[in-house]
């Protein structure tokens, strides 16, 4: 049956064309169940997707290549394991070793998600992570002692989620029986979903409820979303008065995170709360210099200071940004220069210093504010949709220089003297209103980051 | 009468081998080592239409297939694709996602998106990403997902300049079995869109109608068969067959047919609509 699968196949790839082939159906795996073809999908939409557009088509082909008819094909979703999978295959190799104590922790650390690879030896400190990287240590050290919760804030790409990992990986150091769980915010929602779906909420509960120490990343991400807000302030509950460990981090302070409740937030701040700040020069030189050492790469300290000088935002984007001057220098077999720095970062420091767009703006506000661009630049005027609009426009007039003209065309054909109005109310209310005031400055922060 | 062509095709342009590198010889390398499980999980392509960034992730695609890998390619211009087809796709030991610039700004995708390289990253998956732009550049709304994907080593694909183009010509038409001499090769690049897929698909053409009619490829018998040049005296009415379409849909084709042949496709249409 399989045969035939492989030969069905082939002849797709000459019916389909590559993309409708390599989406559709290089990602099933087929098994045989009796004389049924299993055909295994990676999730529901594919499935549904090839069972409505290919499955009469598989079967008539594998009939023709069998040379007998094929009653049906069966279809599900999941995955039969895949012979490479990087990472595991360490894991599986370790935990062959008869439970000691390494492959024992090497299993936990995957069951609760953590990376090795985020431990508190890699992580640089300087002024802006100094008190969030020691209260991190001293929790790991103490866990369910010390402070609880561990709220850590700060920008994307500052180390939060590094520190996180840190932690976690610290207390399983320490105790290998320890249960520990990273997970980030948005897969705590969906999974809880799923599991309400699948009637296996009890399940879920018992998973968060019964750790050692629980790592949740970017809270943000449970804004609006009542039902993983209630579930979770039980979980945060049970865990507090069993005294585990629960470390959160989110994009800023507790009291300012829009749409969660407020014995949440109020939660949040029961512990300690610490803030990461955008690193220094010299921390973002530093950090370059600690990993080019992990991949066994001299960097010239020229070579640093040019790179993390250019590259301010986040950490992320430094890594990024290493990463390919490696990979060049190994492609082409030399040392890691300026000119060579300068020709390779061409492309991402152009990249950095591109404009911001009317365009972007507007995407950028839309998004921030759950409306559509088509709302920014229609004919509505009602308060929800005028204000993100006048931001908008302020934000346009401040950060390109398009013309008010300009501007007001860009938004729905409008006046210049709207936007004239609209930077003034703008600045106005960033006086009286420290949400909007709020607002404005992470819109100004993810434009111009 | 006509020669009829067998519906038999080439395959799609898939390999690696068919990527004609100049002066993209290290994203290529790149691509081929992480095809292989090599080096780092997550890259990022980026270069203008035409570049070839939708060949190269469907040769990556095909060839972490081959080695036994499972994988899944998402064209995310595709309307037809919604966000749950992120779902479970740490299943696959390799995820490619190409033109994810359309969908920035769209709240719902770019959640998904992040929850997926989250989840790729936890489980030592690889991503393979490409759009016309780099990563800070999508206009994403959401800073996680923008950070995230300027975390991996970025490369720049570059458009092929005319020699390349020449040489693809060459190389494609080695493949079909045609032969195409340098002047003919210059004919072509003086008058259809400089773009990678426009030129394999005319290459297809080419290949398809001189067969039909019979015709070795001069420049002469080109110009006939692609209706690139006024038509000899009595030769629209027996129809000289469909032209192709040379302009591109999907990129900006450099070179657009001239007026005078516009005219002359348009004229061809019209016969064949009156016929």
């Amino acid at each position: 049956m399989l045969e035939v699968w492989k030969e069905c196949t082939s002849l797709l790839k000459g019916e389909l064309t590559s993309a409708e082939f390599n989406t559709w159906i290089l990602p099933l795996q087929a098994s045989d169940r009796g004389d049924i073809l299993l055909l295994f999908a990676p999730n529901r939409f594919v499935k549904d997707w090839v069972q409505q557009h290919y499955e009469q088509r598989i079967l008539t082909l594998c009939a023709q290549v069998s040379g007998q008819r094929i009653g049906r094909l069966g279809f599900e979703i999941g995955s039969l394991r895949s012979p490479d999978e990087e990472g595991d295959s360490a894991a599986r190799r370790l935990s062959n070793v008869s439970a000691s104590d390494e492959a024992e922790r090497m299993r936990r650390r995957r069951e609760g998600n953590l990376n090795p690879d985020f431990s508190f030896d890699t992580f640089v400190e300087g002024k802006s992570n100094q008190i969030a990287r020691a209260a991190s240590m001293q929790i790991g050290k103490n866990p369910g002692t010390a402070y609880n919760p561990l709220f850590i804030y700060g920008g994307v790409g500052l180390g939060k989620t590094h520190l996180m990992h840190a932690v976690g990986n610290v207390i399983v150091e320490t105790n290998p029986d320890a249960k520990v769980i990273y997970v980030h915010s948005e897969r705590f929602v969906s999974e809880m979903i799923r599991a309400l779906q699948h009637n296996k909420i009890d399940e879920f509960k018992r998973r968060y409820r019964r750790v050692n120490a629980l790592l949740i990343d970017d809270v943000q991400f449970f804004a609006n979303k009542d039902r993983s807000q209630e579930e979770f302030f039980h979980t945060f509950n049970t865990l507090l008065e069993s005294k585990q460990q629960i470390v959160l981090s989110s994009d800023r302070f507790p009291k300012e995170v829009a749409g969660l409740e407020d014995r949440l937030k109020s939660r949040f701040g029961w512990g300690l709360t610490v803030a990461i700040d955008p690193p220094d020069l010299e921390t973002r030189v530093a950090i370059l210099h600690s990993k080019a050492a992990t991949v066994g790469v001299e960097l010239p300290e020229d070579v640093a200071f040019f790179v993390a000088k250019r590259m301010r935002s986040n950490i992320r984007e430094l890594e990024g940004a290493l990463r390919r001057l490696v990979a060049n220098s190994q492609f082409t077999g030399s040392p890691i220069c300026m000119d060579f720095a300068r020709n390779v970062l061409r492309d991402m420091l152009v990249a950095q210093d591109k404009q911001v767009t009317i365009e972007n703006i507007q995407k950028v506000v839309a998004n921030h504010y759950k409306l559509r661009v088509a709302d920014l630049v229609s004919a509505k005027r009602t308060r929800s949709i005028a204000r993100p609009r006048q931001m908008a426009m302020a934000l346009a007039k401040e950060l390109t220089k398009h013309s008010l003209p300009e501007i007001g065309a860009a938004f729905g054909g409008r006046d210049h003297s709207t936007v004239i109005h609209a930077t003034r109310k703008v600045a106005e209310l960033r006086e009286a209103d420290t949400m909007l005031e709020e607002d404005y400055k992470i819109l100004l922060r993810t434009l111009t980051a | 009468m006509n020669q009829l062509a067998l519906a038999l095709r080439l395959p799609e342009p898939g390999g690696f081998e068919r990527f004609v590198a100049d002066g993209n010889a290290e994203p290529l390398a790149a691509l081929q080592a992480w095809a292989a499980a090599e080096g780092q999980r997550y890259l990022y392509l980026h270069g203008p239409a035409g570049s070839g960034k939708s060949h190269l992730l469907q040769a990556a695609c095909r060839a972490v297939a081959d080695r036994g890998g499972s994988t899944i390619y998402l064209p995310l211009d595709q309307p037809d694709l919604l966000p749950a087809i992120l779902e479970d796709l740490e299943q696959c030991s390799a995820v490619v996602i190409d033109a994810i610039d359309q969908k920035a700004g769209d709240a719902v995708w770019e959640r998904g998106l992040f929850d997926l390289y989250n989840r790729l990253q936890e489980r030592n998956r690889r991503l393979l990403v490409a759009a016309r732009v780099p990563p800070t550049n999508l206009g994403l709304g959401l800073p996680d997902l923008r950070s995230r994907l300027s975390a991996g080593a970025a490369y720049a694909l570059r458009a092929l300049d005319e020699t390349g183009c020449a040489r693809l010509l060459q190389r494609g038409a080695r493949q079909h079995g045609l032969l195409l001499d340098d002047a003919a090769v210059s004919y072509i690049l003086n008058r259809c869109p400089r773009n990678p897929a426009a030129l394999w698909r005319l290459l297809a053409d080419l290949d398809r109608l001189s067969l039909e009619r019979q015709r070795a490829l001069t420049v002469r018998a080109i110009g006939d068969l692609l209706g690139l040049r006024p038509p000899a005296a009595g030769r629209t009415t027996d129809g000289i067959g469909s032209a192709p379409d040379l302009g591109d849909n999907s990129a900006g084709g450099q070179g657009q047919p001239q007026n005078q042949n516009d005219s002359r496709l348009e004229n061809q249409r019209d016969s064949q609509v009156n016929a």
